[in-house]
């Protein structure tokens, strides 16, 4: 695993836009920004790291099918923080074993010690056109003939192809999230796209537009919504006015409940639990006591690095509830930057990598997206 | 351990168009300009105010206030007639309108912005 210095396309801006990444440089609007997308350098890997990579991310995958399960036949979600109403609807979600569609692991790795998990980001996983696509590209025009580790597209339409074998010939997608972000935007957007390949019909439309008739979720035209991509966290949702009418189960909805329990920092400690001393697991716990010497702090439902505190050896946690405590990995650091690798998940399957780098030592939205390729 | 792990091909059918023009997006009314549909006990009477194939059966029945109830019979499965423009004067050309007849047992008006007030917070504040 190295990190290359190269010569960036003069006119990347406009290649990256045409795919869809036009908020490839932060605060563009002000023209101050800095960029997100960044191949003025990228990752190489090796077959066989890539294979480990690969394996790791199955291997993750597989066990936190396993704490799921262990959640919902014990039947205490109080430790995620789900409120009760919904835990047998979350529960019945698993037990019907409702499909799933994709996420991301987070890992720490370095080339030579086995990958650590450092969380899951099994609900809303963004950074996916960057990943799916523009690297992809890149690589056709920058470094043809290397392989890269990146099935992304292909298993997403596939996996969108199996999902409307279980609905309809031709059935309908709404497709929601939050349009004023960008990225959220984009993202749904390209979502519709692939489902749109895999056969589906498909309406987009902003999370504030979904309407509730007193029976049904419906559309602008009052259409009832059948199935449901969403970008917008459960755990927002549940807690929103009509949050309620989600019991029903009228909608088949893609990440399925059952995901909530996943993209919960909750599931760490739940993890090494279940699996002490795994060697993709890092050492993790509520308490900040039961980890010894350095640690991250992380509140359950934190997104993309927010509130996410490095503490000392011998330094107190915040004490608050809803955090959880994780043994500090430390991210492999290449010319000053910090690398990160997002490990996809499409229908249960390792797809493909991502690669994030920050001058500091925690992730961020802002972290830059810098392509990668393997011999 | 598979073969491939690249995609063989990356083909987009919607990126890369500015987001206002893509597909679907203006087969919808917009923020503001309401829909209506009729939701009806029966497919005979939904039938009488638009064509069969404008009839659709419904999965469930409208149960709360968020209705409007201008017969008041009873559900017995229950069948909706097509979206509507809500202002006739705005309405655009082939709009099945509210019905030839009237005889809808509930008008369909949805309520909004049940969900998305957190993320559209976060979104303003970032």
């Amino acid at each position: 695993m190295q990190r290359e210095i190269i010569a960036p396309r003069p006119d990347w801006p406009a290649k990256v836009e045409a795919l869809g990444l036009d908020y490839h440089t932060t605060n563009s609007q002000t023209g101050d920004g800095e960029p997100y997308w960044w191949e003025a350098a990228c990752y190489a890997f090796t077959a066989a790291e890539i294979d480990v990579l690969e394996e790791a991310t199955e291997t993750l995958h597989g066990l936190c099918l396993e704490a799921v399960d262990r959640l919902v036949t014990s039947g205490d979600l109080d430790r995620l923080q789900i409120p009760r109403r919904y835990w047998p609807w979350v529960a019945e979600s698993w037990r019907r074993r409702d499909p799933d569609l994709y996420g991301r692991f987070d890992l720490v790795f370095d080339g030579v010690s086995p990958p650590k998990m450092l969380e899951y980001n099994a609900d809303t996983p963004t950074a996916l056109i960057e990943a799916a696509v523009v690297q992809w590209y890149w690589l056709e025009e920058v470094k043809p003939g290397r392989d890269q580790f990146n099935s992304i597209h292909e298993k997403l339409i596939a996996r969108w192809g199996e999902l409307i074998r279980l609905a309809a010939p031709g059935a309908r997608l709404h497709l929601t999230g939050v349009f004023d972000e960008a990225e959220d935007h984009r993202t749904v957007e390209y979502m519709q796209d692939v489902a749109g390949q895999a056969g589906w019909q498909t309406t987009p439309l902003d999370i504030a537009e979904l309407g509730w008739n007193g029976s049904e979720f419906t559309d602008l035209a009052e259409a009832p919504i059948r199935f449901l991509f969403k970008l917008y966290p459960w755990e927002w949702m549940l807690r929103e006015t009509f949050g309620e009418h989600l019991l029903g189960d009228r909608v088949g909805i893609v990440e399925p409940p059952w995901k909530m329990l996943l993209s919960n920092k909750a599931i760490l400690p739940i993890l090494w639990e279940m699996f002490p001393g795994h060697p993709n697991l890092l050492p993790a716990a509520r308490e900040r006591g039961a980890i010894a010497g350095p640690c991250v702090e992380k509140p359950i439902h934190g997104r993309e690095g927010a509130d996410v505190r490095l503490i000392g050896a011998g330094e107190a946690g915040s004490g608050h509830r809803g955090l959880v405590y994780q043994a500090t990995a430390r991210l492999p650091i290449f010319d000053g930057w910090h690398a990160l690798i997002g490990s996809w998940v499409v229908g249960g399957k390792a797809a493909g990598i991502g690669m994030r780098e920050d001058r500091a030592p925690i992730t961020r939205n802002t972290s830059r997206f810098v392509p990668h390729y393997f011999t | 351990m598979e073969m491939s792990r690249r995609s063989r091909f990356v083909v987009l059918t919607l990126i890369g168009l500015p987001i206002a023009t893509v597909a679907g997006a203006s087969l919808l009314p917009g923020r503001g300009d309401a829909a209506r549909r009729n939701f009806y006990d029966d497919r005979a009477v939904c039938e009488r105010d638009y064509s069969p194939q404008q009839c659709e059966p419904a999965t469930t029945a409208p149960t709360t206030p968020a209705t409007t109830t201008t017969t008041g019979s009873a559900y017995h499965g229950g069948w909706y007639g097509p979206s509507y423009a809500a202002n006739r004067a705005t309405a655009p050309a082939g709009d099945p309108g509210a019905g030839r007849v009237g005889n809808a047992s509930r008008v369909m008006i949805s309520g909004r912005g049940g969900f998305g007030g957190t993320g559209h917070a976060s979104a303003a504040s970032s």
